[in-house]
């Protein structure tokens, strides 16, 4: 065999799907191997075992499921006891001759949600699939990365819709990751995409200002293209156009041209509605740190029980009169300062004062500690009170006639506001109750709260007094939290009332777009900055459509050129295996100026030399046969373009395509087998076996047989050509069929099993009493009949039964060959079970 | 990655222009090697975002 490309030596089977607990072992010592088996035995398995053991899947999932979920549990075999693993196990002898082992070992199998995991081994070592370039074998692209043929793949071609069937070529081409890339790059066109700023949006309405020559101004700043911005100037000129239309001089800087803008809307708009009286500030919280404040008030708590109450009234008093120099300085009686008794004040006398004061000081710093305390409070809750007042909105400082006089009412607005919008004003009627009601509770709280915080500070020695502060401060920091929640839900419904107000207001006074223009004046940094950004966006996105546009024709020169070489290679083949044709295939190539589409042409000419054909596309005047001789021909060409050493062959040829049958095993296959490929043929096709057998002595043809006897057991594979086992899983699908012709032909068939069995079962006693060269082709002739064979096999039977059972199968399958007296249904499956029965107990192969 | 992909970028390049937007994407690809394809892309991208807003500001710069 030629050996410049790796093939399989032998290869081991445990566990996977129709396999059971068993392992299948298969020897390849010849460069084609046939493997016959009837339908539903295992040969698919077999095929797909290679597969999954090279790409850790399985083709036919990525190619026939229509749901994750319809492969769960597919793997392993439903059979198999829990203690035993799932593995297909290979030797690969690469280019030189060197062995290789390699293992893939099933992890998880498929599940509802989960693609199936496992764990690969080559040479003992754990590895990934690329591991596999190491040892020269050279995996294709998925779907199909193992160079395996079988009925689905060709199957999912003629069904595909085109898209499907364009990279079902793709792939088989070696094309496909160019689509992927190409996707990958062209969904990056989101990453562009941004939506647009608030200051974006405000410059689009204002350059729709209606007056031509803000427009004007402004339209350069939209321009998407990488031209240069002058935002300053635009705005200037815009807000000139507005000033000028209202007859005024335009002032120099744009401070002094914002106010005139302000002024001349405003003046414009309250004409129709007082817009600004909606307007308020937000509501703004406060922080009531009071972590100082409860230790500084239980301090001085304690502080007053040490005091006693005398000193507590006289402290002050004390503290004033030590001040005075003549008593500070006592060093004899002196007149009393308050009172006025003469050398009240003795030195005894001033030192009690002393001592009095020096109790109470810790009682005096605690004091000063409270006070200043509750005046941070104070200052705290003022500005809690000025924020409530900001955040009123302005209408609420409006007495009744102003709001008459600036027509603030609700019946204005309800005027305004168009049928459909009305609901907005009920809803922003009923939020602004409530926040005003919340509004006013903060308020009032507050302002309860400073009230205590005023009192004598004395007042708080007392536990009970600042537990109450203690409560109110609490119920003051719930109701803060509670009054934002109600501001937000009033913001929601304040904005809607506004924004749909501002509308109307703008339209009826022809300002729509004026207050943007003024925003954006306000912020011009901003502005340049959000509009560099959107133009550089834009220019991006044109560039990435016209780099697409290049990547996909660069990608369509690279599918042409690999097109030509494949096409031809293709063309090869398919003279191989329908040669000399009227109607032949004639190229593959992209579709022009498509993206996704692949075209197979179709020569028809009206004799076999072929003159002055048609060309036509394949897909609308191929048969079906002419499909899957084109399949089998794209397969063919991609593997001997990968030198992937051996290809898989299941059932290539269509039982009803007769006429072809011979051009593939004479001419496709010797041309394989010439390019030094290893070929595994599966088929439930005798005629096949027997031709390949035949055609392929020379090369030595290995035959193996798949047959699933019990589902419990799972498939079992045996190396022979005619087994006792082999003879039956032919024999098979004739039992219980009730047709005549049917039943002729199991009698027979049988008939020619029962005396295998019982050659074998002599032959192998024989042996074993030592005759070494004992032979089935010692009988022959008059001692192969049955009944000669029964008595010859009596000795050797291990059942008393089992003489009986032959005599009767002999006389039941006796009259096999004639139209007379054909044995029913019902007696050959009897038969048959007994035959099976000697299979086993005698372990016949 | 596979020599057959790693060709077929080749071959690709091989069509565009040299250090065009096309190509820079495609080189980048390539080099990504299947990791973080979506970021080593966008990189490229915002790389050519920052050019062409450097170039609108200077230009603007110079008109204000």
């Amino acid at each position: 065999m030629p050996s410049s490309m790796p093939r399989i030596n032998w290869l081991e089977i445990q566990g996977f799907r129709a396999f059971g607990k068993e392992l299948q072992r298969v020897d390849f010592s010849s460069q084609i191997s046939v493997l016959w088996g009837p339908n539903s035995q295992g040969k698919t398995s077999f095929a797909e075992a290679i597969e999954f053991l090279f790409s850790g899947s399985i083709v036919r999932k990525e190619l026939l499921a229509s749901a994750q979920d319809e492969f769960a549990d597919s793997l392993r075999n439903t059979h198999l006891p829990s203690t035993k693993t799932v593995y297909i196990a290979a030797e690969v002898l690469d280019s030189d001759g060197t062995p290789h082992s390699i293992r893939r070992t099933l992890a998880s199998d498929f599940s509802k949600r989960a693609n199936c995991t496992s764990t690969l081994e080559i040479d003992g070592k754990p590895a990934t699939a690329d591991d596999f370039a190491k040892i020269g074998i050279a995996l294709s692209q998925p779907p199909m990365a193992v160079p395996i043929l079988m009925q689905h793949t060709l199957g999912y071609l003629f069904t595909a819709k085109p898209l499907e069937r364009s990279l079902y070529f793709k792939a088989l081409l070696e094309v496909g990751d160019l689509d992927l890339l190409r996707n990958a790059i062209g969904q990056r066109e989101t990453s562009l995409s941004m939506a647009d700023t608030n200051l974006i949006k405000k410059l689009k309405s204002a350059a729709a200002i209606d007056n031509q020559d803000v427009k004007d101004s402004l339209a350069p700043l939209l321009v998407l293209d990488e031209s240069p911005l002058h935002v300053a100037q635009a705005i200037a000129y815009a807000l000139d156009a507005l000033i000028w239309s209202a007859g005024f001089a335009t002032p120099l800087d744009t401070a002094t041209k914002i106010g005139v803008v302000e002024g001349e809307l405003q003046q414009k708009q309250t004409k129709t509605f007082p817009l600004a009286q909606l307007n308020r500030g937000t509501f703004v919280t406060v922080t009531i740190a009071d972590d100082e404040l409860w230790p500084s008030l239980d301090n001085f708590g304690e502080q007053s029980q040490k005091v006693d109450t005398e000193v507590k009234d006289l402290t002050n008093l004390f503290t004033e009169v030590l001040r005075v120099p003549a008593v500070a300085a006592n060093t004899s009686a002196i007149d009393c300062p308050v009172c006025g008794t003469e050398d009240a004040l003795t030195e005894h006398r001033v030192q009690v004062i002393r001592d009095k004061l020096k109790t109470s000081q810790a009682y005096v710093e605690a004091q000063a500690s409270v006070q200043s305390s509750l005046r941070q409070l104070d200052t705290k809750l003022t500005t809690l009170e000025g924020n409530i007042r900001g955040a009123r909105p302005s209408f609420q400082g409006l007495k009744s006639k102003q709001r008459k006089d600036t027509s603030f009412s609700v019946e204005r607005m309800r005027e305004l506001l168009p049928e459909e919008q009305q609901e907005q004003l009920q809803t922003w009627l009923r939020e602004l109750r409530s926040y005003l009601r919340a509004m006013r509770q903060l308020a009032k709280l507050a302002a309860a709260i400073k009230t205590t915080a005023k009192q004598e500070t004395g007042t708080f020695a007392n536990a009970e007094a600042v537990q109450g502060l203690r409560t109110s401060l609490a119920g003051l920091k719930a109701q803060q939290a509670r009054s934002t929640q109600v501001e937000k839900a009033f913001v929601a419904a304040e904005q809607a009332l506004k924004d749909t107000l501002r509308a109307v207001v703008d339209a009826k006074s022809n300002t729509t777009g004026w207050q943007e223009l003024l925003d954006i004046a306000k912020d011009q940094d901003g502005l340049l900055s959000d509009v560099i950004d959107m133009k550089a966006r834009a220019v991006v996105k044109g560039e990435l459509t016209k780099a697409l546009q290049k990547i996909d024709r660069a990608k369509e020169e690279v599918m042409n050129d690999k097109f030509a070489g494949m096409s031809q290679e293709i063309q090869d083949w398919w003279e191989r295996l329908r040669p000399d044709e009227p109607v032949f295939f004639s190229g593959v190539k992209p579709r022009p100026q498509t993206v996704r589409t692949i075209d197979f042409k179709v020569s028809l000419a009206t004799t076999s030399e072929r003159l002055n054909p048609h060309v036509r596309d394949v897909i609308a005047i191929f048969s079906m046969s002419q499909m899957h001789c084109l399949g089998l021909a794209a397969f063919l060409a991609r593997s001997v373009r990968e030198k992937c050493g051996f290809v898989v062959l299941d059932d290539p040829i269509l039982s009803s395509d007769e006429d072809h049958r011979t051009s593939f095993l004479h001419i496709a296959l010797d041309a394989l087998l010439k390019a030094g490929f290893q070929v595994i043929l599966l088929t439930q096709d005798q005629g096949i076996q027997k031709d390949l057998t035949s055609l392929y002595a020379h090369l030595s043809i290995d035959q193996f047989q798949i047959i699933l006897a019990e589902p419990a057991n799972g498939a079992e594979i045996t190396k022979t050509a005619d087994s006792v086992s082999a003879m039956l899983a032919k024999v098979k699908p004739y039992i219980g069929n009730a047709r005549l012709e049917a039943r002729m032909f199991a009698a027979e068939k049988s008939r020619n099993i029962a005396e295998r069995v019982c050659k074998e079962i002599v032959v192998n006693n024989r042996r074993l009493s030592g005759e070494p060269t004992a032979a089935i082709t010692d009988y022959t002739g008059a001692k192969g009949t049955l009944e000669s064979l029964i008595t010859e096999v009596e000795r050797y039977l291990i059942d008393l039964s089992h003489p009986g059972k032959l005599r009767v199968i002999a006389r039941t399958l006796n009259p096999g060959c004639h139209d007379d007296n054909v044995p029913t249904k019902e007696a050959l499956k009897q038969a048959y079970g007994e035959l099976v029965g000697f299979r086993k107990q005698y372990s016949l192969t | 990655m596979q020599a057959e992909q790693a060709e077929n970028l080749k071959l690709l390049r091989s069509h565009l222009d040299m250090d065009s937007l096309a190509d820079r994407l495609v080189t980048k690809y390539a080099e990504a090697d299947g990791q973080n394809v979506e970021t080593a892309l966008d990189s490229v991208l915002e790389a050519r975002l920052a050019e062409v807003r450097d170039a609108i500001e200077h230009a603007s710069n110079k008109l204000a």
